[in-house]
């Protein structure tokens, strides 16, 4: 809440002081709202991603307000009327939006294998501790945890081969 | 083949040779010195070529009295066969291990070969310089060292030389066997005659000197004494005459001669000749032994068909006829005949307070019975049923070979009724040399009232008897009477039979160590009761064997500790870690060549290790349990992996556009800088 109270004095600040500025960040920084808009998530970091690339858009336009003096609220809309300028600043904006919607998928396959590596790792340590202390290693370790844990099912073993850990070491 | 300690020794055809000892030779027998049970052959030193040896190759299951070799081997008297020195060895003859005594040979023949042969009949004055002064210089030797002989008698004397005629009489050995047990009944005393042979005890001097008076008897008439008479005869007889009217039986001596038979067969021993009265004769002085007085009654006790004139043979033939005894006595015809034929008024009293029952204690009609025994002869053997034997040869009946249960019980029987006190009472003066006698048996109560293992009769058995070897069927081929020869037969047994080794301690072999050991092995010993640990038990029968190392003087024992290794199988189990226990298992088979069971212990029992192994254990289990828990995650997040991706792919997109944006404003910032 104290976010937003913020954000809207800064708004109120440049509005009042620096509507130039405010007209070109509004128009400039447009795939930004229409991203935070959309980002329901807490932390926002689809506003971020759009965010960045967007802002660093606007900044040249920005700068060059700036450098030719206080050009007022017509150098402003001169500005944002030039289909360059806009192009740089969307563009700029399409570019969060194109990383946002492109990682996922790769970092899904990254952890399906960080998965089977860790899976594999776990399963060996677990043989290798059952070779040592025997079956007895995982009794104990059964009670130790709650009683919906599904030890059997998790293992991958069959109802035989249960059977079959209960009396050999075999897991 | 090995020797006393466990070395390899050699067999050369019949030659048993051993490191440092002497050659038996088992193929050449001296069947002319052969002392029943005991079989000679020759011996040889092989420091000595020259030196006449003979090897008397005793019988296990009557051990020799080996505790008394060294004493007896310092007395060097013309009248006794010298021991050299005992071991014990294999012999191949009997295929086990056997107590060896070795002698000088006598160079003479023994005086008879049997106790029925005629004797070669010598002048007084030859039987007194050529056996009475030499025997009697070796009996005062003997008593010096506190020892006594209890095989004096023709059959065990021997010539010095081969030429009889003037030749020493010299007494045979004596240590081949339990004490007097191949005595006849003419050449033991009232006393100790009347109770078995294996159970009369080492005894006194006075006891040796009363068959010696009877062998100078035998010189004398050129025949043992009553022959022709069974020994109960004999005893009988010597009952109701006395001994020396009974044993002199018509034949006439010089009165010389007279005074030291007649001193000698004195019955009683107060007024039996001593040494000092023997050494005085022979000086010359005249001491006219006092007539023999029989306490006899005027009219016979008729019992077992039997017309009985004194008390002590009423008590004989009552031990002799125990069920039937009890009747006479309830009946009142003892307490009758004692009143009106022998009018004995001590006898009268000692056995009213027979009669009387003992305070605390359970009373029957054997309790009562013995006590009656023992008040008509206080003197005689302590008799309960089956049971019989003179105070000091209580430890020999009860470990002697063919003991059955009944002799077990009926000696329990004895001691929880006290009549070793009451045999006490009864002597009045005479009982101050046994009072030794009840705290020894007060001692044994304890034990036979426990049967665990290391208690019970197999205990009493050792308490009893220092030179007992230990009777466990496990060393039925051993003669083990000490803790080094315990653990030489070990280390043969896991050589030769290491199955027979997986549970070692048996009753017999916790009873000899505990009694011979002089530390406790108490707690071993009850461990051994925990039959549902097998690693308690394991460590425990390992403990005891190391114990007997340890008492051995740490003799090296590597086959037995090889046989120990696989006993402690059991608690190497203990460690829960496969790879603990391999190694353990390992180190086991290395530092078992070294053959020192304490080592092994200190490996498998050792807290220290075992803690850490449970500890590994407890952090094993936990790591098990939380692998469980990842497993669990990962399966969570496969089933959640879209969301995930979309989640954790969010902040990757975030970061990777700020780091894109700072390169591009970067640049962006050089470019204008630039120009």
């Amino acid at each position: 809440m104290k976010a937003w109270i913020y954000t809207l004095v800064a708004a109120a600040l440049i509005f009042f002081v620096f509507l130039d500025v405010f007209i070109l960040v509004v128009i400039g920084m447009a795939p930004t709202m229409g991203a935070l808009v959309i980002d329901r998530s807490s932390r926002r970091y689809f506003t971020m991603t759009v965010a960045f690339p967007n802002g660093v858009g606007v900044l040249p336009s920005a700068i060059k307000l700036f450098s030719g003096g206080s050009g007022g609220v017509d150098a402003a809309l001169e500005l944002v009327s030039d289909p360059i300028v806009l192009v740089t600043m969307y563009a700029a904006g399409a570019v969060g939006w194109v990383i946002y919607y492109s990682v996922p998928p790769f970092v899904a396959v990254w952890l399906s294998m960080q998965s089977e590596v860790r899976a594999a790792a776990i399963k060996k340590r677990q043989k290798a501790l059952i070779k040592n202390w025997g079956n007895e290693v995982r009794i104990e370790a059964e009670k130790l945890l709650p009683d919906d844990v599904n030890v059997s099912k998790l293992l991958g073993e069959t109802v035989d081969e249960e059977d079959t850990d209960s009396t050999g070491e075999k897991m | 083949m090995a020797d006393e300690n466990g070395q390899p020794g050699e067999q050369l055809g019949g030659t048993v040779s051993t490191q440092d000892w002497f050659d038996v030779f088992s193929d050449q027998p001296l069947k002319e010195f052969d002392s029943p049970p005991a079989l000679a052959y020759v011996a040889a030193d092989v420091n000595n070529a020259g030196r006449e040896l003979l090897a008397l190759v005793c019988d296990p299951k009557q051990p020799p009295r080996h505790e008394q070799v060294s004493t007896m081997h310092r007395i060097d008297q013309p009248g006794l066969v010298r021991v050299v020195d005992w071991k014990v060895l294999d012999w191949p003859l009997e295929g086990r291990r056997c107590p060896v005594l070795i002698y000088e040979r006598p160079r003479g023949k023994r005086v008879i070969d049997s106790i029925d042969s005629p004797i070669q009949i010598a002048s007084e004055e030859i039987i007194t310089q050529n056996f009475i002064k030499p025997v009697t210089a070796a009996l005062r030797d003997i008593d010096h060292q506190n020892l006594t002989h209890r095989a004096v008698r023709p059959t065990n004397l021997f010539y010095d030389s081969v030429s009889t005629a003037q030749a020493t009489i010299m007494l045979g050995e004596c240590l081949s066997a339990p004490p007097a047990i191949n005595q006849p009944a003419a050449y033991e005393t009232v006393e100790t005659s009347m109770a078995p042979t294996n159970g009369r005890g080492l005894g006194l001097i006075s006891d040796d000197l009363y068959s010696f008076g009877v062998c100078i008897l035998a010189l004398l008439i050129g025949q043992s004494p009553g022959i022709g008479m069974s020994d109960d005869e004999i005893l009988s007889a010597k009952l109701e005459r006395g001994s020396y009217n009974a044993l002199i039986s018509g034949h006439r001596l010089s009165l010389t001669m007279l005074e030291i038979v007649r001193g000698l067969l004195m019955d009683d021993v107060d007024e039996r000749w001593t040494l000092d009265d023997i050494d005085l004769w022979l000086a010359g002085r005249r001491l006219s032994p006092k007539q023999q007085e029989m306490s006899r009654a005027t009219q016979a006790f008729s019992f077992g068909g039997k017309n009985i004139l004194t008390r002590r043979n009423v008590a004989r033939v009552f031990g002799e006829n125990w069920d039937s005894a009890v009747e006479p006595v309830r009946g009142g015809l003892l307490d009758e005949w004692l009143r009106r034929s022998l009018g004995n008024e001590e006898a009268i009293e000692a056995v009213n307070t027979a009669k009387e029952p003992i305070v605390g204690g359970i009373e029957t009609d054997d309790r009562m019975l013995a006590r009656i025994i023992i008040a008509l002869d206080p003197l005689g053997p302590i008799r309960f049923k089956n049971f019989s034997a003179t105070l000091d040869g209580i430890g020999y009946l009860i470990a002697a070979p063919g003991g059955d249960k009944d002799l077990h019980k009926n000696f329990s029987e004895v001691l929880k009724a006290d009549l070793i006190s009451f045999a006490y009472k009864m002597m009045g003066k005479a009982g101050d040399d046994i009072t030794r006698f009840i705290s020894l048996y007060d001692q044994m109560i304890p034990f036979l009232a426990h049967s665990e293992l290391g208690q019970g009769f197999e205990r009493v058995i050792y308490e009893l008897n220092p030179n007992v070897p230990c009777q466990s069927p496990l060393l039925e081929s051993e003669y083990v009477y000490d803790m080094i020869e315990m653990l030489d037969a070990f280390e043969r047994i896991a050589i030769a039979n290491p199955d027979t080794l997986i549970e070692p301690v048996d009753s017999h072999i916790a009873a000899f160590i505990v009694a011979r050991m002089k530390g406790g092995i108490m707690t071993e010993l009850r461990e051994l009761q925990n039959r549902s640990d097998p690693a308690i038990l394991a460590i425990a029968n390992v403990r005891i064997l190391g114990h007997v190392q340890e008492q051995a003087g740490s003799a090296a024992a590597p086959n037995l500790c090889k046989i120990a290794v696989k006993i402690l199988d059991p608690a190497v189990e203990r460690f829960r870690s496969r790879r603990q226990r391999e190694q353990v298992r390992k180190r086991l088979s290395e530092i078992s060549k070294d053959g020192r069971l304490a080592d092994i212990l200190r490996l498998v029992d050792n807290s220290k290790y075992l803690e850490s192994d449970r500890s590994d254990n407890d952090k094993a289990v936990k790591e098990f349990a939380n692998s469980i828990q990842a497993m669990q995650r990962m399966e969570f997040e496969k089933t959640h992996r879209p969301e995930l991706a979309k989640v954790i792919g969010a902040e990757i997109s975030a970061f990777f556009s700020l780091i894109l944006s700072m390169i591009v404003l970067i640049s962006m910032g050089v470019y204008w800088i630039l120009g």
